[in-house]
């Protein structure tokens, strides 16, 4: 995404995250609608997610539930992964 | 067909203090949970199907019986979150929900919440609570949750949520009558001053309070949930694995509608060959009882004709729908558009937009009807907009007739033909789509945010249920106005009534040839014969009368327009008579062509057009006239129940007109570059 984004240390685009690992939404780099749209879903500030499949679209858990989600939003939602789950960085990006 | 919440004349203060205005019920909930069969165990089959004023958003509406009285039941759109609503299903939200000014509040909420999936559903529920409206909660999937391990504190919920709580299981009918009593409770407590607008705390619903929201909704589950120790993933997510995977995914939809399709055409042939019948009937008895004269024609030929000429796809439409709602219900459609996705954001389209594309190849009507499913506004209209360029049923007559014209004793070549007009179609479509989303529609496709529900056994009711909505609705729509065309068009078609003057000594002769023929053979016992030679008399008179018409005059009118596609005034006539129903050119260009109506059903008519030729003397169906006239069917709009149902869907007549004119351009325009370039390749 935009090289702009003040990536804070710790934190991956959700993309990013190794298959089956967990992180925390800690920033959500988009307009307000979206925001509005996502949080519907559950995915919002704060919420941990589970990486189920990745691609694009790719595959989240978000409280129990199964959402799909184009990769274009995705780039833009960042995450702190869960303990013992490494940002997966084997994986050209 | 228009709904408000209460009638317009009778502001609720003032409904309240003279007489006591109908109560009404809201049901709210997030897609997914229930909602529908929940509606269903509760109103049962009183069901109808309205959009919200001045909207396209949908809404059901049903009559519920609660202590005696009869309180209106509303099927709201399925919501995640009040605040993520686009501008039009803010518009009906707060209508419905009491926050405009203008309407009235509903007198109670239902809200129903998936109780296996609450901390969601509690987002939602924070956001509904906030209204203040009187509300109970439906706690559906109990059962299921129970299977999942997870324990319910209904009483401690309900304290939290502050607000009864019922159990329902909304499938099997469970705690629906608790729920009714709860209701019925609610009601008789309601204070008789109505609730006030509580749009400036609607207005709160900002996203800075999103993580708190859900902050809340964890704490309550934390205090009313007991989970298992495990969590249980169910058989949903290693079907998924196959299902959304990029390629077998896609292969298995694509079979999947394979299948589909085979049922529609397969199973729609007997009512549609019972329908046939039955307005054949109709127009028969209708004959009989109606002495000869302009109005049994306008009775038989227009408007029976006209109108059992459109329902006949209702077969098609039903099935469609119903297969549609089956495989929705299943939760399998999300996972369609989950793998479609990538492939349809390349035309600018979301994923949602691939299953109304496929269904539009067997008719555009209820593909229209589906795109409701696709969230951003500008997607559906460019979606509405190029739908009916692919090849629906109603264009297999025309290219039948077509292919059998260019190449009759070469099958290879018409199935080449017949698939380069499928093809042709796509590719328009595509263009199109490509084309309004740099212009008038600019913008990538929304991106793709979307519940992978648990696959589950689909409901035949609910299925049902949809079918018979849908088809309600075209039968009003398409059927009022095809019924007015059908007029105007029968109207053209027949007057001014040809007078024995009128008719060319040529002609003349002919008849009374054919007649005296008919006569003699009569006379000699040969009763088949003598019909056959009445037939062809009444046949060539037919001919003389449309070419007399208005509808012929006006064929010989826009002769100059129609040349530079290679037409000549009698498939000028042909489009003309079309344009309510586009196999209507078939049936007109044998009654042109001398042979009658029922010319068309047979080999007959493409051997008469084969021979056809212009004052010249040349062959009329050339091979470039053939191209062109296929070309001008595959992109015409031509079908005036589509335009209906586009004006209903994309929310006004513009889009529909703007359809309506930029597929007759390109048709007119690809259609004369065929005859023009083939023209020129033969003379080179």
């Amino acid at each position: 995404m935009s090289s702009a984004t003040l990536e804070s240390p710790g934190l991956v685009p959700l993309a990013g995250l190794g298959k089956r690992a967990r992180g925390t939404i800690r920033l959500l780099e988009m307009a307000g609608d979206e925001l509005n749209r996502l949080a519907g879903f559950g995915i919002c500030m704060g919420r941990t997610v589970e990486l189920i499949k990745r691609g694009d679209p790719l595959i989240l858990r978000v409280y129990g539930t199964r959402i799909g989600l184009s990769a274009r939003l995705a780039q833009c939602i960042h995450v702190e992964p869960a303990d013992g789950a490494s940002p997966d960085t084997a994986e050209p990006r | 067909m228009t709904l408000a919440p209460a009638p317009p004349d009778t502001p609720a203060h003032e409904a309240t203090r003279t007489a006591p205005r109908r109560q009404t019920i809201a049901l709210v909930g997030n897609p997914n949970a229930g909602k529908t069969t929940l509606f269903n165990a509760l109103t049962g089959l009183r069901a109808k199907t309205a959009n919200f004023p001045g909207t396209t958003i949908e809404l059901r509406v049903g009559a519920l019986r609660l202590a005696g009285e009869s309180v209106r039941l509303i099927d709201m759109p399925g919501l995640y979150s009040l605040s993520a609503a686009s501008s039009e299903e803010r518009a009906a939200l707060d209508g419905l929900l009491g926050l405009a000014p203008e309407h009235p509040a509903p007198t109670a909420l239902i809200l129903l919440l998936d109780s296996t999936n609450l901390e969601r559903n509690l987002f939602l529920a924070s956001q509904v609570l906030e209204l203040g409206l009187p509300t109970v909660i439906a706690l559906n999937m109990v059962d299921l949750a129970q299977r999942l391990g997870l324990r319910i504190k209904v009483a401690e919920l309900s304290r939290e949520l502050g607000c009864p709580v019922v159990p329902v299981v909304a499938k099997t009918g469970r705690g629906v009558d608790e729920l009714r009593a709860e209701l019925e409770r609610v009601i008789a407590r309601r204070p008789d001053v109505p609730h006030q607008p509580a749009a400036e705390r609607a207005r709160q619903l900002d996203t800075q309070s999103q993580h708190q929201r859900y902050d809340w909704a964890e704490r309550v589950v934390g205090r009313c949930v007991v989970h298992p120790d495990r969590q249980i993933h169910g058989r949903s997510e290693a079907i998924d694995r196959v299902l959304t995977h990029p390629v077998v995914g896609v292969v298995a939809f694509l079979a999947l509608m394979l299948g589909v399709f085979y049922l529609i055409f397969s199973l729609a042939s007997i009512p549609m060959d019972l329908i046939d019948g039955v307005f054949g009937w109709l127009g028969d008895v209708a004959a009989g009882l109606i002495p000869a004269g302009p109005l049994q024609s306008l009775i038989v030929d227009g408007m029976i004709a006209g109108v059992g000429g459109v329902v006949i796809f209702l077969p098609q439409i039903c099935i469609l729908f119903f297969l549609i709602a089956l495989l929705e219900d299943t939760g399998y459609l999300a996972r369609a558009a989950f793998v479609m996705d990538r492939l349809m954001r390349r035309v600018g389209l979301p994923g949602k937009a691939f299953v109304p594309m496929l269904s539009a190849h067997a008719c555009a009507v209820p593909a229209i009807m589906a795109t409701k499913v696709i969230d951003d506004r500008r997607d559906r209209l460019v979606t509405i907009l190029v739908l009916p360029l692919m090849t629906c049923s109603a264009r297999l007559p025309v290219y039948a007739m077509v292919t059998g014209l260019l190449f009759p004793t070469q099958p290879l070549l018409g199935a080449a033909a017949f698939t380069g007009a499928y093809s042709l179609g796509i590719l328009a479509a595509i263009s199109m789509a490509l084309i309004f989303k740099r212009t008038i529609l600019p913008g990538q496709a929304r991106p793709l945010v979307l519940e992978l529900p648990s696959y589950k056994m689909p409901s035949l009711k609910t299925a049902f249920f949809v079918m018979l909505d849908r088809g309600i609705i075209f039968l009003k729509k398409a059927g009022t106005v095809i019924l007015a065309l059908s007029i105007v068009l029968w109207w053209l078609a027949n007057f001014p009534e040809m007078q024995p003057g009128d008719v060319p000594a040529g002609t003349a002769a002919q008849v009374a040839a054919l007649e005296a023929q008919a006569a003699a053979l009569e006379t000699a016992g040969q009763a088949e014969q003598a019909a056959l030679a009445a037939d062809q008399a009444a046949d060539l008179i037919s001919q003389q009368q449309l070419a007399h018409s208005f509808l012929g005059r006006l064929g010989h009118l826009i002769e100059p327009a129609v040349l530079p596609m290679g037409f000549d005034w009698q498939l000028g006539v042909g489009v003309l008579a079309s344009f309510a129903a586009r196999e209507v050119v078939v049936s007109t260009l044998s009654i042109l062509y001398g042979l009658g109506e029922e010319g068309a059903e047979g080999a007959a008519l493409v051997d008469q057009m084969r021979a056809a030729t212009r004052p010249d003397g040349s062959l009329v169906f050339t091979l470039p006239v053939c191209f062109s006239l296929l070309v001008f069917y595959v992109l015409a709009m031509q079908c005036f129940a589509t335009t209906a149902i586009a004006a209903r869907e994309a929310g006004g007549w513009r889009w529909a007109l703007l359809q309506l004119g930029y597929m007759t351009v390109l048709a007119y325009g690809a259609a004369t570059l065929t005859y023009q370039g083939l023209t020129w390749l033969g003379a080179a």
